[in-house]
């Protein structure tokens, strides 16, 4: 296979430039393109790049800034669209050319032609319109465009397929289209890594990770799209339904027990207040009679205190009758006035003797001077005056004392007894015992009443007391209920609520339970992915590790002292000698590890058996003056073409007569500026 | 056409490992292909815009087949 042309037009700075390839005729297989840097050889790798692949082609471009994602996945970071906006050529727009093309023609494995023209368009503003993209296939030498079938809907796709299978698949393309900066940063990595990353290429596992990192990412967003609907959640809310069912369930149990019990001590109650109600009057009776009762026998206790008081007086003097009272009164009386009259009398008797002395001294002094018989006898007649005074007593008056031993204050508080005593009477003794014996008769007859009433009505009080302790526990067992019935209604609706929340969690756990199942399968063809990628690697290792020892024996100095790289399934490198010691300081070494990913390029190009053009540009900046000579001599050695892009001043001299004779052809690349614009155009060179 | 991309599927031992680990998990080679087409589809691509539902139809078309 080899490239026959390559077609630029408004790429970059070429406006439209046409690359003419001879096909390799023995050893003559290499293309020299040569040209100062910023003339186009970079321009030209990523436009055969591009036009191969498209969008996908982006992944093999360095300037597309790769980002690596885990697993060893890149993405690129800058848009298709970005990137092809900085391709158009700066002077097509200002004439009015709004798209740019890359038309690659190949020769076969078959000897076929096949060619491919893809076209981008953009709007005046110079932006992409992917959706205007072009590709146009053809082959054979009759030019025969090739179509996707009408039933193909992914006409990329379609085309990918064509070029991976006819041409080069995008993984492995990377070792036949590369620049010096991508041997850097290979060369930049591990042995290990160099290694495992250039057979992955090689059997074309990126994809596989790739896919690998896609099924991660969707089972992970098909789950937190299903969240809502978890297993996890639904056992949450199965739980705590089974819970809310046993507490309403129990405080279902208390409403109903309470029914259960209420239902006899309503009917108790009834039967209580029925009673109750029908022997009302004879309560109210009752009640009646105690009152009676208690009202009469406070009476009778009042008449007994007042005859106990009339029994406690002169009881004998109240019983002696009226007469006698009265007799024992005006005795009393008179034996009173006897006695005053008896003090008075006495009294002035003891100034009788004085009144009388001084009388008779009065006498005798007298003048005419009265005779002493004269004065004697009106002395006398004086004494007989006032005797005459005191006599006869008042009519009143005793003539003698029969109570003489109540004389004084005595006779006054006898007098006082008796006239008190003369107030009482056997009829008075007679009534009050008549009234005491009523009010106990009375009072007795009530008692008799009220026991007769009570002995036909017993229960009443007990009833009573009885309706009174129902209807407390009534009243405690409907508050119970009442509580439980509340509990329970809440209960209730929170169950409901949970039941909703759980019927939600099956609807969505049933309409996303697929992406749940789907998520899993994508879980675990990623985990088997790597089980993939770690088991094939190996079954290329010794192959690349016998392609790398002839790479590197050819490009390497001093190649004689490695014998042999091994490469274990783990991709762990060993450079052996001839003694089998491992001289890994070799691959340690900054020319060492360029050589090394040379060979290492140069054995996954030919472990893949394609025969795809070698596009290389610039891979000799880093190298060594020897290395260089023999990279650039070993580079030829291989079945396919070989397109050299250089600096004119790469490859010259020595250089260029290591591999003179194995130039097909050689071009330069120049440039012109027009209207202020670079152009590059392509001249052939005799070498 | 996956197995132009992924040279490892044009070798007989390479489509053997890729089977058995499928079978592992009850996937079908040609779910596996499509999987690896619809991932193939998105390369080069900064933001993979509808694979999430072409892994979607896959599986799904995988089911309604019965086979996985």
């Amino acid at each position: 296979m080899h490239l026959r042309s390559v077609k630029l037009r408004n790429w970059r700075s070429y406006r439209n430039a046409q690359f003419e390839f001879p096909a390799p005729i023995g050893d003559r297989n290499v293309i020299l393109v040569r040209a100062p840097n910023e003339y186009g050889k970079t321009s030209f790798l990523e436009a055969v790049t591009l036009g191969l692949f498209g969008r996908k082609g982006l992944l093999l471009i360095p300037r597309a800034n790769h980002r690596p994602l885990e697993g060893g996945a890149v993405r690129p970071d800058i848009r298709y669209s970005n990137f092809l906006a900085a391709v158009l050529h700066r002077g097509a727009a200002a004439l009015g050319e709004q798209s740019c093309s890359v038309t690659l023609k190949f020769d076969d494995d078959n000897d076929d032609i096949v060619e491919i023209r893809r076209t981008w368009h953009f709007n005046s503003s110079g932006q992409h319109q992917p959706d205007n993209d072009e590709m146009l296939v053809f082959e054979g030498r009759d030019n025969r465009p090739v179509a996707p079938p009408v039933a193909e809907t992914n006409k990329d796709e379609f085309y990918s397929d064509f070029v991976s299978r006819r041409l080069i698949a995008p993984d492995v393309a990377e070792f036949f289209l590369f620049d010096g900066e991508q041997v850097q940063r290979y060369a930049d990595r591990g042995a290990a890594e160099q290694v495992r990353a250039g057979i992955e290429r090689l059997l074309g596992l990126p994809l596989l990770r790739h896919l690998q990192e896609s099924l991660r990412g969707y089972a992970k967003s098909r789950r937190s799209k299903a969240g809502r609907g978890s297993s996890k959640e639904l056992v949450e809310v199965e739980r705590r339904i089974e819970k809310l069912e046993n507490d309403a369930q129990r405080q279902h149990e208390i409403v109903e027990k309470a029914r259960f019990e209420l239902k006899p001590l309503k009917d108790k109650s009834a039967e209580l207040s029925i009673n109750i109600g029908g022997r009302q009057g004879d309560s109210a009776r009752i009640g009646e009679l105690v009152e009676e009762e208690h009202r009469f026998r406070t009476e009778a206790e009042r008449h007994r205190d007042e005859l106990g008081r009339f029994l406690a007086e002169d009881i004998a003097l109240a019983l002696c009758g009226v007469e006698l009272g009265d007799s024992t009164i005006a005795r009393l009386q008179a034996e009173k006035i006897r006695e005053s009259w008896e003090i008075g009398k006495r009294r002035d008797g003891s100034n009788l003797g004085r009144y009388l002395e001084d009388l008779a001294s009065r006498l005798r002094r007298m003048k005419p001077l009265i005779d002493e018989s004269r004065q004697e006898e009106i002395v006398a007649a004086a004494r007989d005056a006032w005797d005459a005074l005191w006599h006869p007593p008042p009519e009143e008056c005793a003539d003698d004392y029969r109570h003489s031993a109540l004389m004084g204050r005595e006779r006054d508080q006898a007098l006082a007894c008796v006239e008190k005593a003369r107030g009482q009477s056997a009829s008075r003794l007679q009534d009050l015992v008549h009234r005491f014996r009523r009010a106990i008769d009375v009072a007795e007859h009530k008692k008799r009443e009220r026991l007769r009433i009570e002995q036909d009505t017993p229960q009443v009080d007990v009833w009573v007391a009885r309706l009174k302790e129902v209807n407390e526990q009534i009243g405690k067992i409907r508050g119970d209920e009442e509580r439980a019935a509340k509990a329970e209604r809440s209960l209730l609706g929170e169950l409901n609520a949970q039941r909703e929340a759980r019927a939600r969690i099956v609807e969505s756990m049933e309409r996303y339970a697929p992406y749940i199942r789907w998520a899993g399968q994508a879980e675990a063809l990623a985990d088997r992915l790597d089980e993939i990628l770690t088991e094939a690697v190996p079954s290329q290792c010794d192959v690349v590790a016998r392609a790398m020892t002839g790479a590197w024996k050819s490009m390497a100095h001093m190649e004689e002292r490695i014998d042999r790289i091994e490469i274990s399934p783990d991709c762990e490198v060993r450079m052996l000698n001839l003694e089998g010691e491992d001289i890994h300081s070799i691959q340690k070494s900054a020319g060492g590890s360029q050589i090394f990913t040379q060979a290492l390029i140069w054995a996954i190009t030919h472990v893949s058996g394609r025969s795809f053009p070698f596009i290389v540009d610039t891979p000799l900046a880093r190298l060594s003056r020897d290395h260089r000579l023999r990279v650039l001599s070993a580079f030829p050695n291989r079945s396919g073409q070989v397109v050299l892009l250089s600096t004119d001043e790469e490859v010259v001299g020595e250089k260029l007569d290591a591999i003179r004779h194995r130039i097909a052809a050689a071009l330069r690349l120049s440039v012109e500026v027009e209207g202020g614009v670079m152009v590059t155009t392509v001249e052939t060179e005799s070498i | 056409m996956s197995d132009n991309i992924v040279v490892l599927l044009k070798s007989a031992e390479g489509c053997e490992l890729v089977r058995r680990q499928c079978a592992a998990i009850g996937i079908q080679m040609h779910t596996f292909r499509d999987l690896l087409d619809a991932e193939f589809d998105q390369a080069g691509k900064m933001r993979k815009t509808g694979l999430y539902e072409d892994v979607d139809r896959i599986f799904e078309e995988a089911e309604s087949e019965g086979i996985d």
